[in-house]
Parts: structure tokens; C-alpha cells; sequence
């Protein structure tokens, strides 16, 4: 009988609960405080300084897919996927620096994005902007716990339902003491043990092969030409044997899809926004958003040169089973390459560390993102719109029994997707499409002091319509298809935004906004103005 | 095609990068820690 699951099903549960046990423990003797009322809660006290920024924005915005993912791209692009997915998935950050550092400047008291919308724009745009967050940030933390639990399974054939539910435990768990300010100091250890996990791993491959022997085996690819990925069709399998080539096309396609579908993925996701809300001055905003940038990228870089790079060179084959002592792993899919690859060459150490650094990764973005809901429902929703005397107690009480309810939708939604078998395949390039459309509209909004209140909503609308049903129009193509969609809906949008405020211009002056704010009775600020 | 000592220098710097953004990571970690306590000794002594 084939051991397809190296590692036995205790170490994941093991693995979770050691993070659990660890963050419950240190942010309730640390950091309870910033539980007490629904402003610390929401807002992490804004007053985190540079190192805890920027560590919790890596820790958000590596999910488990950029380590499996980057290492597909070196094993399916060479040596450049790596550096193309990285670049791609990296360019939001540096935008989220100098729209961060504006909003924190203009509007420093809101919690968040949509109500920075909603003082600036007007009411429709703010239930609009609201709806785009709790979506991006629900859809993002479904992908998270579907994802995370699919490699628990691979890893050590643990039971799907009980990763998923071991993991949304932990997201609540210690969110719930308090909030942003847990998020973020968890993200912050995260950040660092992943760190010398893939350091261990990425050293560890270069020790093991060495590079000289990485580059002998690429070139026996090349000019032998195995099939590697049965799957792949013939146009895909040339850029596996093209693995040297600094302007492999496919890859370079991969980089638009990676720089235009994370736009409305990161830009409209109230995680990032709350690490920005957390912060204590603009300062920090911008030097932390640049700081990830740089940080960030070497972590997809170093992982999938090598180990799909590495991969590539051993000539890895979809479909067989590699032994190593006693066990074996079987290389079910391309995207696994990367615990095959690390199990081959590491052993159980090498796995036992990757496996830290995807389950960190799993929960440290899946914390920021169930909390980020709660903040857009609770503030942007309930008080914004359904209850405005809302006191501080009550959105606080309400933040907790959020947490528990959206993880049990969570957990409902994940399990019974399974159940029926739902894929994601093309589900994130479709999010990417649809919201991308709200990135003009909300560039202008926080930089052009004459935007236009109608045409910011329109274009957010009418943008995604068109790039969606283009995309259905491709039959949801995963490459070119996803990238002329998003061409479509950031141009259809740009379109329709500019030149409606060139022609109508509404003049706004951004410092009537400092004291701008929901009141609340325990942090009073001014009323909105209609 | 790439040759082997460019290979080879993008593998290092790939690790290189790594491993300084991870001591940068840890460094900026540290020195916020630092900066709260400074104040709070401060505080103290007055």
C-alpha cells in the first residue's frame, strides 16, 4: 500500500494547536487590554509601530498558495517564474503605501476603508464599498481554510473537516480577546518563524543538490524534453523546456495576471486596511508597505527557485511515487511540487518546516481576514447604516458573537463545498476581475479632490459587469482570458470615472475630514455630512 | 539561455535576499520593542 501521506495525521492538529495554545497564551497576558472597547478592538489602539506593521502585512499576504504556487511556476517557467509571480503579487503593496499613508493623513480617525468612502463620497458608495470588502475578505478566507486544509490532507491524510474546523478554532480563539491588535501581534511571531522555516528549507535545497547540479539538470530538460506534467498541453510544455529563458512567455503572461488580478484583491481588502488603521502615523504606513514590498519577495522567490526550480531539475514527474528511507510521497499534482520536492531532499525535518511555515501562513491570513468581515459588518453595516446609536459596548459585544458567527459560516460553507465537490479553480482570477473595478474609483477618490460621487459608482459597476462577462465570454480562460478581463475592467472603469469628473467635477476639500468618524460614545467625533 | 555562473548568482541572491529581509524583519520586531520601553522608563523617572 502507497503512504501518500508522509507525515501521520497527529502532527497537523499538533502543529495548529502549538500555534493556538501560543497566541491565546501571549496576547491574553500581553495584550487583553485591547480588547476592552469596541476602538482598540477594531483599530488595534493606532499606535503600532514600524516592526509589527510590517512584519503582520508579510504574514497577510503570504496565504499557502504563494509558497505551493511560486514553486509551480519555477517548476513549470524555470528559473524566471519565480521572479514573474513574485514581481506580480509584490506591486500592490507599494500602490496600498501611498493610498495608506493618504488616508491615514486626511481621515485618521475611521476603521475603516469603506468609511473613509463613506465621509468622502456619499452613502450608495459606501454600502458598495462595504459589500466589495466583506465579499473579498469572505472569499479570501474560504480560499484560505479550503486550500490550507487540502495540504493538511496531503500532508498527513488528517481528516478535511477536522483541519478545517482546528483551524477557524484558532482564527476566533484569539481575535476574540483583542481583535486587530491580536491579528497583528500573532502575525508578527508568524512572520518570523516563517522566516527561518524557509530559510531552513531554501538552504537546506541549495546544500542538498547545490545550484551547479540544479543547472545540469535544467539543461538535460531542455535538451531531453521528458513530460513532466502529463496535463500540461503542448504550447504550456515548451516553457518547462524553456526553463533558462529570461522572457519565457507563458511566465511573463503569469505576471500580468498576478499584477492585475491582486490589484482589487489587496486594494479592497479591509485586512490590509487594518493593518494602515492600526498604525500610529502615516510615517509608519508608508515605510512599513515599502518595507513588506521588499521583504515579502524573496519569501515566493527563494521558496519556488528552490524547490521548483530544484523540482525541475530532478525531473520530478506528475504521477509517480518517490521513496525516501522507509516511506514515500506521491506526486499527485503539479501544484504539490513543492512538499514533494522538500520531502525528497529534506526528509521529515525539511516537510515537518514546511508544513509550519503553510499552516502559519493559513492562519495568520485567515485571522486577518474573518476579523476584517466582522470590522466592515459591524462598523460599516450596523453602523453605518442599520443602527447609528450604536454605543461602543454594543459593536464591541457584536465584533465577538461576529467572530463566532462568520467562522461558522466558514466551516458550513468549506465542508459542504467539499461535500459536493465545488472547485476553486478560477474562482480567485474571477474575485480578482470583479472588484478590480473599485481600484480607480478609489485611487480618485482618496488623491482627486474633484471626483465626481456618481461617476466613482457607475464606473465600479458598469467595470465589473463588462469585465465578467468578457471573462464568461473566453469560457473563464485562466491565462489570456483573465488577463484581457482585467485590462477591461480597470480601462472600463478609468473610462467612465475620468472623464465624467473632468466634465462634472464636484470639488471636495480633504481637510474637512480630519475629525470624520462614526460617533461613538466612546471616542466622539463629528457626524457624517451628507 | 542563461549561463551557469548567472544561474548560479541568481540562486545566491535568491537566498541572500531571504535571509536579509528575514534579519530586517526581526531587526525593525526589535526596535519597536526598544521604542516602547525607552518611553515607559521615561515616564518612570520623571
Amino acid at each position: 500500500m502507497e503512504h501518500t501521506a508522509p507525515l501521520p495525521q497527529w502532527t497537523m492538529f499538533a502543529i495548529l494547536a502549538a500555534q493556538g495554545i501560543i497566541y491565546i497564551l501571549a496576547v491574553w497576558l500581553i495584550g487583553r487590554a485591547r480588547g476592552a472597547t469596541a476602538e482598540s478592538y477594531l483599530t488595534g489602539g493606532r499606535d503600532i509601530g514600524h516592526g509589527m506593521i510590517n512584519a503582520s502585512i508579510i504574514a497577510t499576504w503570504i496565504w499557502a498558495a504563494t509558497l505551493m504556487i511560486s514553486a509551480w511556476t519555477g517548476y513549470t517557467y524555470g528559473f524566471i517564474g519565480p521572479w514573474w509571480y513574485a514581481l506580480g503579487a509584490v506591486i500592490p503593496l507599494p500602490i496600498m503605501a501611498y493610498l495608506g499613508r493618504q488616508i491615514k493623513r486626511i481621515a485618521p480617525n475611521v476603521r475603516s476603508y469603506p468609511e473613509f468612502i463613506r465621509f468622502r463620497l456619499d452613502r450608495k458608495n459606501h454600502l458598495l464599498h462595504s459589500l466589495i470588502a466583506i465579499i473579498v475578505s469572505f472569499w479570501v478566507v474560504l480560499m484560505i481554510v479550503t486550500g490550507g486544509a487540502v495540504m493538511g490532507v496531503t500532508f498527513t491524510g488528517a481528516p478535511f473537516w477536522g483541519i478545517a474546523i482546528t483551524m477557524v478554532v484558532i482564527f476566533v480563539s484569539y481575535s476574540s480577546i483583542a481583535g486587530l491588535w491580536a491579528n497583528i501581534f500573532a502575525d508578527t511571531i508568524m512572520t518570523l518563524v516563517m522566516y527561518v522555516c524557509l530559510i531552513f528549507v531554501s538552504v537546506g535545497v541549495l546544500v542538498v543538490i547545490g545550484p551547479n547540479a540544479i543547472y545540469d539538470g535544467v539543461v538535460n530538460v531542455i535538451h531531453t524534453k521528458p513530460v513532466l506534467q502529463p496535463a500540461l498541453s503542448e504550447a504550456e510544455r515548451a516553457s518547462q523546456y524553456d526553463g533558462l529563458n529570461w522572457l519565457n512567455a507563458a511566465g511573463l503572461g503569469f505576471l500580468i495576471v498576478n499584477t492585475i488580478g491582486n490589484l482589487g484583491a489587496v486594494l479592497c481588502n479591509q485586512t490590509y486596511w487594518g493593518r494602515v488603521i492600526a498604525s500610529d502615523n502615516p510615517k509608519t504606513v508608508f515605510k512599513s508597505f515599502m518595507a513588506a514590498a521588499v521583504c515579502w519577495w524573496p519569501i515566493p522567490l527563494a521558496t519556488g527557485t528552490a524547490l521548483g526550480v530544484g523540482a525541475l531539475a530532478l525531473g520530478l514527474t506528475v504521477g509517480e511515487t518517490y521513496t525516501v528511507g522507509s516511506a514515500s510521497i506521491l506526486f499527485s499534482e503539479a501544484e504539490a511540487v513543492a512538499p514533494t520536492m522538500v520531502f525528497i531532499t529534506l526528509g521529515y525535518v525539511g516537510l515537518a518546516a514546511f508544513v509550519i511555515a503553510v499552516g502559519g501562513a493559513t492562519v495568520s491570513t485567515g485571522a486577518g481576514e474573518i476579523l476584517a468581515v466582522v470590522t466592515v459588518a459591524v462598523n460599516d453595516i450596523v453602523k453605518g447604516h442599520l443602527k447609528k446609536d450604536a454605543t461602543d459596548h454594543q459593536m464591541l459585544v457584536l465584533s465577538r458573537l461576529g467572530l463566532f458567527v462568520v467562522a461558522a459560516l466558514v466551516v458550513a460553507v468549506v465542508i459542504y463545498w467539499r461535500a459536493i465537490g465545488f472547485g476553486f479553480a478560477g474562482m480567485y482570477q474571477a474575485m480578482g476581475i470583479a472588484f478590480s473595478s473599485a481600484v480607480v474609483p478609489l485611487i480618485m477618490a482618496t488623491f482627486w479632490t474633484k471626483t465626481n460621487r456618481n461617476s466613482v459608482f457607475w464606473a465600479t459597476i458598469v467595470g465589473s459587469i463588462c469585465g465578467v462577462a468578457y471573462w464568461v465570454h473566453t469560457d473563464m480562460d485562466l491565462l489570456w482570458g483573465v488577463v484581457a478581463s482585467n485590462i477591461i475592467v480597470i480601462a472600463v472603469s478609468a473610462l467612465i470615472a475620468i472623464p465624467w469628473t473632468l466634465i462634472r467635477p464636484q470639488p471636495f476639500d480633504y481637510e474637512g475630514m480630519l475629525d470624520s468618524g462614526f460617533q461613538t460614545d466612546a471616542d466622539p467625533a463629528s457626524v457624517p455630512a451628507e | 539561455m542563461l549561463s551557469e555562473s548567472a544561474f548560479i548568482v541568481n540562486h545566491w541572491i535568491t537566498i541572500v535576499w531571504l535571509v536579509a529581509a528575514g534579519l530586517y524583519t526581526a531587526y525593525a520586531i526589535i526596535a519597536d520593542l526598544y521604542r516602547a520601553k525607552v518611553p515607559a522608563e521615561d515616564a518612570d523617572q520623571d
